[in-house]
């Protein structure tokens, strides 16, 4: 989810007609308070209002195709759960749609399918976001179904066993399949107890302790329009706030508690775990370490050092050992950045008897790169990467409002994007070599290896003295 | 902080085998289409989808040495999509020498004349191009969105590629390591990838479908730097290539860029394809595969027609009121209310040859097979012998449209949606003729094509059990 919004990097207008005065004049200004209109260039559509209790909702029109979508954000992620109790959130997510007022789960199922609709959640650390899309000729059903859906869902007994039973199934499912598995088990390995560690589900006895009052009162407690943020897109009609306002209108508002987490353990040499998986013919790897929250002043810099570093054909990784040695079908390397901290994470895969040279290799490439820095060409064209991409990553004003919604979740000023070249062509190679040097640790790192032991351990000796769990112990 | 969108690790594949090639297929069903500014509207008057008027605007021309070219404009954002189609796929392979279509697309990245394989990459990564490749059975299809005013960057980087490709020995030897990793990650330990290669190798028996897009393992070995050389020759002709773009740019302007970099590349003669015919079944067909999994699937397929076929749109629709998403019958039956699995899919997986009508069930852990397995053929029953609802067929074809508009959102699904017409279907205009041809199926339609396709005698059973030790899947002769 985080790439869904980081992604939605950039600018440009998109040549769509709107009626946005008209809009505001079918509604009442004590109804529903103007936050915010688009300027010049790529938000020139865009408008930001407030309902009369508490939404905030951003409106893209776009009428060049007959559909339309609603993306909500709740601030209920996973670090919600309480320790032990991994699950709630992406729950109470999961079950919205098995049960409203008057309608089963069956019902709302055949009804989203019937409107052509699309329907689904994530649950990510910080929160969870509801998509509902459909053909605008059923604009004003898939509205109706889809406020029901957020406002009034009804968590039955019945509905949570059976969800119950099937994310159990579904962990199963996540150790069948070794990059899915690798992937949680470096987040537990890097995070360890801090609530970023948890991933939406993680054990089987954690997710049997959950009861249904708890469900509830989650839901109760986060799903609230003071706690969340509502985008609309697309050919939507032109009296949508007084339709969202008399939708949303028996939702109240609660007062949220502040969010406090415990600070991160600090990682002081490199450390190396083993997964045992017996029947794996090629290994999962995974390298990296904490990485600064979305909101840093480095952050955009950061990007573009990861870029060089591990993005695409060209940059180190890839160059190195995909391209010239064959090691690999796929290297990249990522900075997931959340609301208080990111991930900085090189993932790939080898075959068994390769994975000490890949370790090897990738640590050289990363020492290097930390010690020395980069050079200017490779700086000016992670540049012209990050600008020239930036009109794929608001294409479409459904990418435009999920990147709106990012910006607005972490606290960032909408100037990310309309000032977004700027800002890239800002970087100079002398800030850029700092940042890599205050923010890559080669020595201080946590290295994860999902493999048959058998196969790897001899080659693993020579980084650390390394502890190993077999794969069971993660589900 | 994993994430189903993370498009950044997914744009990094430079090949999307199985699960794209499936995804491929039903994305750019030959049911979409935009007018001349790119809209797609219901006539004012009444709203139902037999209202729908599509038209589209596209500048057809084809060049002396053959090349077909296809010009879309969309100035909705500063973007181009370019599409180079090559009509050579792995079906297209010699036997012992499969997944040839496949390393090749690799190296088409290594270089050539006027610019080397590094160069390549840097330079469309500098223009922040998104750029890729894929391979199927039928077709290789390179691909690149960019800013506009990157048009001729591209048409250079493409047409030095289909003119000059240098193939050396050093990057055959690392691109060859590569693929394999590429297998073992996509389908030996991934038991989706395992199931799929299964199904098709054991659906087809004499068609060149039975072997997988990326080859046997063995097979990749085989392959000489003058296999490429002359599969270069043979195929990546521009004759046998169709170049389709979208996006901001002048029509005329570019028609012109286009004559520039490709006229000078000679046509080739095309080998004549004749391809082995799969005779149908006379008795069902069954394939066991043990893995190490604690999830075991299953899957029920059936060979039907190619894409385009009039019984394909039916079968289009029976699919998905069979199996797709959770109002669908499978689903309601195995995962609701049975409790049998947990993922289950139908879907008609089109092709230029046969096609395959496919049924996918994931099991929970300790569910009976015999039980799902009794189920999902008694659906099969009642789609084949009683009439679907008209509710069910109205959610089909309201949901065919829906991701048909979806397609379409950007210029790269406008590029790819024009580019598998004029490929697979063999001419662009299928998807302004074939979009009322879903609207048309009729409950009748859907019992009558399931009465012919889907029979007992006719179907292919592969499950894959849980086995402790690990077994290793070698294709071929299995």
């Amino acid at each position: 989810m985080m790439k869904y919004l980081c992604l939605s990097l950039l600018l440009f207008s998109l040549s769509c007609t709107t009626s946005r005065e008209k809009e505001m004049k079918l509604i009442s200004p004590e109804q529903v308070k103007l936050l915010k209109t688009g300027g010049d260039g790529i938000l020139k559509n865009f408008s930001e209002h407030q309902l009369s209790n508490g939404l905030r909702v951003l409106l893209i029109p776009d009428s060049r195709l007959p559909v339309v979508s609603y993306q909500m954000l709740v601030k209920a992620g996973y670090v919600e759960d309480p320790v032990g109790q991994s699950g709630i959130a992406i729950m109470v997510a999961s079950l919205l749609n098995k049960g409203i007022r008057h309608k089963n789960a069956n019902q709302i199922a055949d009804e989203i399918a019937l409107k052509g609709s699309q329907y689904g959640t994530v649950t990510e650390a910080d929160y969870s976001l509801v998509y509902m899309s459909g053909l605008s000729k059923y604009k004003n059903d898939v509205l109706t179904l889809f406020a029901d859906i957020v406002t009034s869902p009804t968590f039955t007994k019945q509905e949570m066993d059976r969800l119950n039973k099937q994310l159990l199934a579904s962990l199963s499912e996540r150790s069948d399949n070794p990059g899915a598995l690798a992937n949680f088990a470096f987040q537990d390995y890097l995070f360890g107890p801090h609530p970023y560690g948890r991933s939406p589900l993680r054990r089987r006895q954690e997710l049997n302790s959950i009861s249904r009052s708890q469900l509830i009162r989650f839901y109760l407690e986060n799903y609230r329009p003071n706690n969340s943020m509502l985008a609309v897109v697309g050919d939507f009609g032109p009296d949508i706030l007084s339709q969202l306002e008399s939708h949303f209108k028996s939702w109240t508002q609660r007062k949220q508690k502040p969010v406090t987490m415990p600070s991160l353990v600090p990682i002081e040499k490199l450390q190396l775990r083993l997964v045992q998986k017996k029947d794996l013919t090629q290994a999962q790897i995974h390298i990296g370490h904490y990485s600064v929250p979305r909101n840093h002043v480095d952050y955009l810099a950061l990007r573009l050092a990861n870029t060089i570093l591990g993005q695409g054909f060209t940059s180190r990784l890839v160059d190195k050992i995909r391209d010239n040695l064959g090691l690999t079908y796929s290297i990249s390397s990522n900075i997931d950045s959340e609301k208080v901290a990111g991930v900085f994470e090189i993932s790939t895969f080898a075959r068994n008897e390769k994975v000490g040279e890949v370790i090897q290799q990738v640590l050289k490439i990363l020492r290097e790169f930390a010690a020395k820095g980069v050079t200017k060409e490779e700086l000016e064209n992670a540049k012209g990467y990050f600008i020239g991409s930036f009109g794929r990553s608001i294409e479409t004003p459904e990418r435009l409002a999920s990147a709106l919604l990012g910006l607005r979740f972490y606290g960032i000023s909408d100037s990310y994007l309309t000032h977004f070249e700027e800002e890239v062509e800002s970087v100079s190679l002398s800030d850029l070599n700092r940042v890599i040097r205050t923010h890559f640790h080669p020595d201080k790192l946590k290295i994860l290896v999902l493999a048959n032991e058998s196969a790897v351990e001899s080659s693993l000796t020579q980084f650390a003295p390394y502890e190993k769990i077999p794969y069971t112990q993660l589900q | 902080m994993k994430s189903p969108l993370n498009t950044q690790y997914q744009n990094f594949f430079k090949f999307i085998s199985l699960k794209c090639l499936l995804v491929t297929s039903i994305f750019v069903t030959p049911f979409c289409g935009f007018t001349q500014e790119a809209r797609v509207r219901p006539k004012e008057t009444k709203e139902s989808p037999e209202e729908l008027s599509i038209r589209l605007d596209v500048k057809k021309f084809q060049l002396k040495n053959g090349l077909t070219v296809l010009l879309h404009k969309d100035d909705s954002a500063p973007l181009v999509s370019y599409h180079t189609w090559y009509r050579v796929g792995s079906r297209d392979e010699e036997k012992g020498y499969t997944g040839m279509a496949h390393l090749f697309e690799h190296m088409m990245f290594k270089g050539a004349k006027r610019y080397d394989g590094k160069s390549f990459d840097r330079l469309l990564g500098a223009a922040g191009a998104n750029h890729n490749a894929f391979t199927t059975r039928d077709y290789t299809a390179y691909y690149a969105v960019l800013p506009s005013n990157k048009l001729e960057l591209i048409a250079d980087l493409e047409s030095d590629r289909m003119e000059n490709l240098k193939i050396t020995a050093e990057n055959l030897k690392s691109e060859r390591e590569v693929v394999k990793e590429e297998r073992r990650f996509r389908v030996d330990n991934q038991p989706r990838g395992t199931m799929f290669e299964a199904i098709y190798s054991t659906l087809f028996r004499s068609s060149n479908y039975h072997w997988p897009v990326i080859g046997w393992m063995e097979d990749l070995d085989r392959i000489t730097v003058e296999k490429c050389k002359e599969f270069f020759m043979q195929y990546y002709a521009p004759n046998n290539a169709t170049v389709v773009i979208v996006g901001n740019f002048d029509i005329s302007k570019t028609k012109s860029l286009i004559q520039e970099y490709y006229d000078d590349i000679p046509a080739q003669k095309i080998p004549p394809r004749v391809y082995p015919v799969e005779p149908d079944l006379t008795s069902m067909r069954q394939r066991r595969v043990s893995k190490n999994v604690q999830n075991e699937h299953l899957s029920v397929s059936f060979k039907t027609v190619p894409a385009g076929n009039e019984d394909s749109y039916s079968l289009d629709i029976a699919a998905s009121i069979f199996g797709d998403g959770s109002s669908s019958r499978l689903y309601k039956t195995l995962v609701y209310q049975k409790q049998l699995a947990t993922i289950v899919d139908a879907s008609h997986l089109s092709a230029m040859g046969p096609g395959v009508w496919n049924i996918y069930v994931s099991l929970k852990p300790q569910a009976s097979h015999d039980e799902a397995l009794q189920s999902v053929y008694r659906m099969i029953w009642d789609l084949r012998n009683k009439l679907v609802t008209p509710v069910e067929l109205e959610k089909a074809k309201n949901q065919m449209l829906k991701s048909s508009l979806d397609s379409l959102k950007t210029v790269n699904g406008k590029a790819m949606s024009l580019a598998y017409n004029q490929v697979v279907l063999g001419d662009y205009k299928r998807l302004m003729t074939d979009i009322n041809k879903y609207n048309q199926v009729t409950a009748e339609d859907v019992r009558r094509v399931s009465a012919k396709y889907l029979n007992a005698n006719q179907r292919t059973l592969v499950v894959m059990n849980r086995f402790a030790a690990p077994v290793e899947n070698n294709g071929e002769g299995q």
